[in-house]
């Protein structure tokens, strides 16, 4: 409760004054991520306020996706730090994350054979949080893929399983979107969030298409990064 | 099949509630350029809407640049990609005529400020004077770019007689000072832009927009400029990578 100030001599309104110390202490880093935030009613007991004034001031820390309230567990932080990755270097989503000393794991959610290949569906999580919803075409090395996947209980890395020679060009295409409806639901977003949407067609030495995918990446703690050195 | 509702209750009016919802599914769908619009009529039977006030709303689309219109349909309309190599070195105007469309801006307006906005971390620097020019880049007429940009205000040489709704700077800088673009540090994100440069934008309200936070320093690797950019949904990064033959292990 310590990082709550409220100070009735000032004029400031109280759930504001509240609202306030709270995005304080998280931007300083008293308050860390999932950390647990007292209920209305203890604060209200403790500060001699209206437990409407209490929940007056996580309804605003909530409409700004610093907290996040889940229905029978209580209300928690919710301050992820921002992660920026070099835009050139997104083909391998998963080494790109591991080189930042982040844990990366990609579980497969859904597979099907489509016209010359294999569709999957994927959901990747870095540190544990749900970080993009991939849908994956692959063309060649299905065989190997399919092999790895048996061999890896779903969770999978997705080119060293499928290359087998040497790799051509790669082309990313990033869209802006707001998320809809399956999207926001798997990366636990609502709808009309901004995400990244990535479009990316991976060819091999002799330019023939090996895979193309589509990704939806969470924009709320992704950044990239173009320039120089 | 497109699927529209009208909301009654809202202030807009009902052709722009369209106009909106025929964008999103515009920029939801994956129909690539030239691609075929379902047409109107179709749509305007399936959802009980009126034919006319669907074709007003496709025209509009047409006139904002989404849609295409040739003989007797509407086709989808899509910039082609912006390769990163142009946004690392390129000016916008220069971004826009290497996609073979004609550049053209608007100055929106041309302020001072005593610091540069917080998002650029940058220290403040007592007595330091910055010119704030918020320009609209327009692509064969479409609006793409919202643009505000930040220069040390002593860049300027004869202020009072330079023309700012004109000038192109970098140009100006290259003629008066001898320094050209080196390159552009540009962090991305998406955001919700604010409504007013959506409706700028000719976008949805609430729609997303890539957005550039801009550091350009000069062949020397001196600062030029700052800038924050936003971009409508028509434009859109392309990032190609040349794999070394060699690279299997990735």
């Amino acid at each position: 409760m310590l990082f709550i100030k409220i100070d009735k001599r000032l004029r400031k309104p109280y759930y504001q004054q509240m609202a306030e110390s709270i995005e304080q202490a998280i931007t300083d880093g008293v308050l860390k991520d999932g950390d647990y935030l007292p209920k209305y009613k203890e604060v209200a007991d403790f500060f001699d306020i209206s437990i409407i004034v209490a929940r007056q001031a996580y309804d605003e820390l909530e409409a700004r996706a610093l907290i996040e309230r889940i229905q029978g567990k209580g209300t928690f932080v919710k301050h992820r730090p921002v992660i920026t990755l070099p835009l050139e270097s997104l083909y391998d989503t998963a080494s790109m994350f591991k080189k930042l000393g982040y844990t990366y794991d990609r579980a497969l959610r859904m597979i099907d054979d489509v016209d010359e290949g294999l569709y999957l569906r994927t959901i990747d999580t870095a540190d544990g949080y749900v970080i993009a919803h991939q849908k994956w075409w692959i063309y060649q090395h299905v065989d190997a893929l399919l092999d790895a996947i048996k061999t890896q209980d779903g969770t999978f890395e997705m080119l060293e399983s499928i290359v087998s020679k040497p790799l051509g060009r790669l082309e990313n295409k990033l869209i802006p979107r707001s998320a809809t409806g399956v999207d926001a639901m798997v990366l636990g977003i609502q709808e009309k969030t901004p995400v990244y949407f990535i479009r990316s067609f991976m060819y091999d030495i002799d330019d023939a298409l090996i895979l193309k995918a589509e990704s939806i990446f969470t924009a709320e703690y992704l950044k990239f990064e173009v320039g120089h050195d | 099949m497109i699927k529209l509702e009208l909301d009654h209750r809202m202030k807009r009016s009902m052709l722009d509630q369209l106009v909106d919802q025929l964008k999103k599914y515009h920029v939801e769908s994956r129909l690539e350029s030239g691609e075929t619009f379902p047409d109107y009529q179709a749509v305007a039977t399936a959802n009980a809407l009126d034919e006319l006030l669907l074709e007003d709303a496709y025209y509009r689309l047409v006139k904002e640049g989404y849609l295409r219109h040739s003989k007797d349909r509407f086709t989808v309309f899509r910039l082609p990609f912006v390769p990163l190599e142009s946004i690392r070195t390129k000016t916008m105007y220069e971004t826009i005529e290497a996609l073979q469309m004609a550049p053209s801006f608007v100055t929106l307006r041309v302020e001072f400020l005593p610091n540069l906005p917080s998002i650029f971390n940058a220290a403040i620097h007592p007595g330091a004077s910055y010119v704030k020019i918020t320009r609209l880049y327009f692509a064969d007429q479409i609006p793409l770019v919202y643009i505000e940009s930040f220069y040390d205000k002593p860049l300027f040489k004869g202020f009072d007689s330079l023309d700012f709704m004109q000038l192109k700077v970098f140009k100006y800088f290259q003629d008066t000072w001898q320094r050209r673009i080196g390159s552009h540090h540009q962090t991305i994100d998406i955001v919700q832009a604010p409504a007013a440069i959506n409706e700028t934008l000719n976008q949805p309200l609430d729609a997303s927009v890539i957005r550039f936070v801009s550091e350009t320093t000069d062949q020397h690797g001196d600062i030029l400029a700052h800038a924050i950019i936003h971009t409508s949904m028509l434009y859109a990064i392309e990032s190609v990578n040349l794999l070394h033959p060699e690279t299997t292990a990735l």
